[in-house]
């Protein structure tokens, strides 16, 4: 017997009577609504966004406004460390 | 649904294309449940991995294989949270007996004699799948009710070919066995003693 042979064995036939059930319509409008939110969410995520980039200009200088305040502080607490054990 | 349609979908899907996602829901929604329903034996439970499983074909759309087949990639997923489930809840097999009349008996009103024949023929196969182990059941269902190849059915079980054609050829006995029809054979016996 092949493996294909084994669905027309009278056990097999005999589970083409079991009914075909429908699960409960709130719960199917339930699953595919959100189904449907969590793929417009990967669309919206995958599509470019809408807001103007930023100037060049400040694409920049901000990062190095930030890295100067950075540098600035980081030098005052090393200071300031320094001082309060005495060299 | 042939094999053209269904590489579509896959294509569609791939793209997030919601239109894709219906139409496979529309294909396979009644079956998964009816597969989840009766491998899980409650109707709750059934409904609260079929939501999981749709979750997860829209979760991982975008990174289908372009040739996967949505049948088996289903049932496989689907079976897995069943698996899952199981063990989180730590089902015992046992409890079977308790567990029959999953479904409504269907409708009061009076019925012809063959009408009512073959709802006690439904009735006794349905009480026979549901009291047989989730291993048997799963094969049963995959083949039997679902029509899968059993090649498809060991790559959604994940076994080899050979492995579920012994399975297949267990649980049928186990079927034939649980409707009264035969007393079990050298299979059966063989795998009762072996721990």
């Amino acid at each position: 017997m092949t493996a294909d042979d084994s669905r027309v064995e009278p056990s097999m036939r005999e589970l083409s009577v079991l009914t075909v059930h429908a699960p409960g319509p709130a719960r199917a409008a339930r699953t595919t609504a959100r189904c449907h939110a969590v793929m417009a969410r990967q669309r919206r995520r995958a599509s470019p966004t809408m807001a103007p980039a930023p100037p060049v200009w400040r694409r920049r200088l901000e990062p190095a406004l930030v890295g100067g305040l950075c540098a600035v502080f980081l030098l005052e607490v090393i200071g300031r460390a320094l001082k309060l054990y005495g060299f | 649904m042939d094999r053209e349609t269904e590489l579509a979908l896959v294509g569609r899907l791939r793209e997030g294309d919601a239109g894709a996602f219906d139409a496979v829901y529309a294909e396979y929604h009644a079956r998964l449940y009816n597969f989840l329903a009766r491998l899980s034996r409650s109707r709750d439970v059934a409904e609260d991995l079929l939501e999981e499983t749709w979750l997860r074909l829209v979760a991982h759309g975008r990174r289908l294989q372009a040739d996967t087949r949505l049948g088996p990639w289903l049932y496989t997923v689907a079976r897995n949270l069943f698996y899952s489930y199981n063990r989180s809840r730590q089902i015992d097999e046992s409890c079977a007996a308790g567990l029959l009349g999953l479904w409504p008996a269907g409708t009061r009103q009076p019925s012809p004699f063959e009408e009512a024949a073959a709802r006690e023929l439904e009735r006794r196969v349905e009480g026979a799948l549901a009291s047989l182990p989730a291993r048997d059941r799963e094969v049963l269902l995959l083949v039997g009710v679902e029509g899968l190849a059993p090649a498809e059915a060991a790559t959604v079980c994940g076994v080899t070919a050979e492995t579920m054609r012994q399975r297949l050829s267990r649980a049928r006995a186990r079927l034939d066995l649980a409707l009264g029809r035969t007393a079990p054979g050298p299979v059966m016996l063989a795998r009762e003693v072996t721990p």
